[in-house]
């Protein structure tokens, strides 16, 4: 960590909105994405948080480890509730809340991706932040369009023979104002993209890696250091794109091999050598 | 006890109050001589279990789930993993 | 001074909102209900109703941004039918467990397969159980009453339940009646304004989280006791707005022509019109029959079904849905209501008007006789047949069920 960054850690608030407690296997990704969003969102914020492997985690019964308003909502329709949250809290004179539909990979780019182009379309005023395990892990880890190709899943047990939606492509071309990516690896690069969307209006889409040990295949002391080699093998750029303008907003020095990343996962079990060399090259040109 | 009209939990934070705790395998030790406050622990925890103040770093061991994530990204080496005697 | 204008019932139901000031309204076009969302915007964007419209990409969405809305704090209205009703099925379910009063005008339409576009109760009927009430309109007057006061019922304090206000597509919908609209300040009073806000920064709450065993069924019985208490609110918002605005449409149920009656129509919606038109005929013709209108089908009043129809000697139910292999929905209803209360009478059940089918006040008369048959005859049980079945179409193993007819 550099001193930029450790600065900026000091400097946030130390309040939890996300108190310890919740029922989160050992070493979730998606419980530091939260963590890691809610210390720039502020109390000023409602979430809304369809089906996912969070949900279950942080309320049950009549207990959360939640500050914030939340409502656990319906899986298809995260960025519509969300929408009509905003709308209503702007006709009572309570604009400067901020809404937020928080969703993993099934609620933004399958079962939930109607309501969010259909809000994105629309320029809604909230921001959609997927929290993305490249899976769904909640029920025990199906594929899902947001699966990169290989994954080994229960119901992709070949390995998925098809790649991963590019979700910034198709956001960017619904005209909104901002979208990004983002690693749990990176706090400060998450954290200040966090910032920049509570700081506009109109529709903005952030989209942030956050692995997740049991599903993958990896020991869960590993989670930041797999959401790191995603980035520094390249292939989980980090962007930024603003009124259609992208930008990098963290390039690698020197790109660690992506074999590195893929062998230390077992979902990846069913790559072949051949396979991960196809997909370096993938990535060469990408960055070239 | 009286159930809310909308179904939901009114107490903000409050499974962070005496939930039922299964014995973990290892906890993280802090080494304070090494520890710079640096603030990677905190800001990685996934389960809000470090705590931190201007001068020192520590870990609610109740909230803590012993996945070891502080240990592995202090790049001062000051967190430890040790094994809680009589766990196999 | 009431204004009187020629209206339909889809314009009826928008005035209804704008009287009501509603301040969200998510909504989806679909046949034979999107003429609402037309006139609703419009006003929006002539500054008659100062309200959000949210251009939702699907029916489900639309509901599930009323849910937002109305979470928020919002008075909340949107407006579907069949198809779009029947997509919307679980956030139905979720608006009621949640216990949101949202309003929606229903603009009852058959369900596909196959295609039909048509006047047809199923898509009301398919919802039943969804924790919604679900209040029926004879006339585009009742319409635009009938919205006001399910805003009225819905949000009252025992009650917190959603609630549908069901007319016939095109048969109202789309027809100019003779409306009155009331005066907008009486208006204001009746309903005050709405600030219901579970979700509030101030406040911070986690809603519908996982729920166990432990608690579940506690929270399906609070719906169930404010699905009882919805039956009282509908008579004293009902008396309410009659002393107000001068119309009381009698609450759950309305009898017409009913108490020395012989006979008794069972029936709902616009088909109460045609079933007036038929007891006036038969009375005529000096036969003791009469008329029970059902206002609310949710909850359903069966106290006062049986208070009503006790001394009659036959009920002749009119059902513009069909329960397949069983019946009809108010037929069932009835059935249900009379034997828990050990009265045992005949009852027919013609299922009629599906699909937008013409029933005139003739086909109700024809089904009059079929229950002064039974009237005469004394003995109880039901019996089921279908309207006008066209046999020449239907298949050959149906035909022992024509025989009904």
């Amino acid at each position: 960590m550099d001193r930029a960054e450790i600065d900026l850690l000091r400097a946030l608030p130390r309040e939890e909105l996300l108190t310890g407690g919740h029922t989160g296997m050992p070493g979730y990704g998606g419980s530091i994405a939260l963590r890691q969003a809610l210390k720039v969102l502020g109390p000023r914020t409602i979430l809304c948080i369809p089906a996912s492997s969070l949900a279950t985690a942080v309320a049950q019964d009549l207990r959360t480890s939640l500050k914030v308003p939340m409502i656990h909502c319906l899986f298809e329709s995260s960025a519509v509730i969300a929408s009509g949250i905003k709308a209503a809290l702007e006709m009572k004179g309570k604009g400067d809340v901020t809404v937020v539909s928080w969703a993993g990979d099934a609620g933004t780019a399958d079962i939930g991706f109607q309501a969010l182009s259909g809000a994105a379309e629309r320029n809604e005023d909230i921001i959609h932040i997927c929290y993305d395990d490249e899976g769904y892990l909640n029920t025990s880890f199906q594929a899902g369009s947001l699966t990169p190709a290989r994954s080994v899943t229960t119901d992709t047990p070949g390995g998925k023979d098809t790649p991963k939606k590019d979700m910034l492509s198709i956001m960017a071309g619904h005209g909104i104002p901002y979208v990004a990516s983002a690693s749990i690896a990176f706090p400060a690069d998450f954290m200040e993209k966090v910032r920049r969307a509570r700081d506009m209006r109109g529709f903005r889409y952030i989209h942030v890696l956050t692995p997740q040990p049991q599903g993958w295949g990896y020991p869960p002391d590993q989670t930041v250091r797999m959401a790191r080699m995603a980035v520094e093998c390249g292939l989980w750029p980090l962007v930024e794109i603003v009124d259609g303008e992208r930008r990098t907003t963290h390039r690698p020095e020197r790109r660690i091999p992506v074999r590195e990343y893929i062998r230390s996962q077992r979902r990846f079990n069913r790559m072949s050598e051949e396979e991960i060399a196809a997909l370096q090259e993938a990535v060469d040109r990408s960055w070239a | 006890m009286r159930l809310p009209v909308t179904p939901g939990s009114y107490e903000p934070g409050s499974m962070a109050r005496g939930g039922k705790k299964q014995g973990l395998p290892a906890v993280p030790r802090v080494d304070a001589g090494r520890c710079t406050q640096c603030l990677a622990c905190w800001i990685f925890c996934p389960d809000s279990a470090v705590v931190v103040s201007d001068s020192a770093v520590g870990v609610v061991l109740e909230h803590c789930k012993g996945c070891g994530i502080c240990a592995t990204e202090c790049p001062e080496g000051a967190i430890r993993m040790e094994e809680v005697s009589g766990h196999a | 001074m009431p204004e009187k204008l020629s209206l339909t019932g889809n314009q009826a139901a928008a005035e209804a909102a704008r009287l009501a000031r509603v301040e969200l309204f998510p909504a989806f076009p679909i046949t034979p209900s999107y003429p609402v969302m037309t006139s609703v915007i419009r006003m929006i964007e002539d500054g008659r109703l100062e309200a959000r419209f949210i251009r939702v990409e699907s029916d489900h969405s639309a509901l599930a941004a009323a849910v937002g809305g109305s979470l928020a704090g919002a008075r909340t209205f949107s407006t579907t039918n069949s198809q779009g009703l029947a997509m919307m099925h679980e956030v139905l379910h979720y608006a009621s467990g949640l216990r949101l009063p949202i309003v929606m005008a229903v603009v009852n339409r058959a369900l596909s397969a196959p295609h039909n576009r048509f006047a047809d109760q199923g898509d009301a009927i398919a919802q039943e159980t969804t924790g919604w009430l679900q209040l029926f309109c004879e006339s585009n007057q009742e319409v635009l009453d009938t919205v006001l006061q399910a805003f009225k019922i819905a949000e009252d304090g025992r009650v917190l339940l959603p609630a549908m206000v069901n007319y016939d597509g095109y048969i109202l919908g789309d027809t100019p009646q003779e409306v009155d609209l009331p005066d907008p300040a009486r208006v204001d009073g009746f309903l005050g304004s709405y600030n219901r806000a579970v979700l509030d920064v101030e406040h911070p709450a986690s809603l519908n989280p996982p729920t166990g065993p432990g608690l579940y069924t506690e929270f399906k019985f609070q719906q169930h006791a404010a699905m009882r208490w919805a039956l009282e609110a509908v008579e004293e918002v009902s008396a309410q707005y009659g002393r107000l605005f001068g119309r009381d449409w009698d609450g759950a149920m309305e009898g017409y022509r009913a108490d020395d009656a012989d006979v008794l129509l069972v029936a709902m919606g616009s088909m109460v019109a045609v079933g007036r038109r038929a007891v006036d005929g038969l009375r005529a013709a000096g036969h003791r029959v009469g008329l029970l209108k059902v206002r609310c089908f949710r909850p359903f009043p069966q106290e006062e079904l049986v208070r009503r129809a006790r001394e009659a000697k036959a009920l002749a139910v009119v059902d513009r849905n069909v329960v397949y292999g069983l019946g009809g929905a108010l037929y069932r209803e009835v059935m249900m209501s009379l034997a828990a209360s050990g009265v045992a009478i005949p009852v027919v059940d013609a299922i009629a008007g599906l699909g937008g089918r013409d029933v005139t006040a003739g086909d109700l008369e024809s089904l009059a006789h079929r229950a002064l048959e039974l009237a005469a005859a004394g003995k109880p049980g039901g019996e089921v047949m279908w309207l006008k079945l066209n046999d020449d179409i239907v298949g050959e193993e149906a035909l022992p069920w024509i025989g009904l007819r």
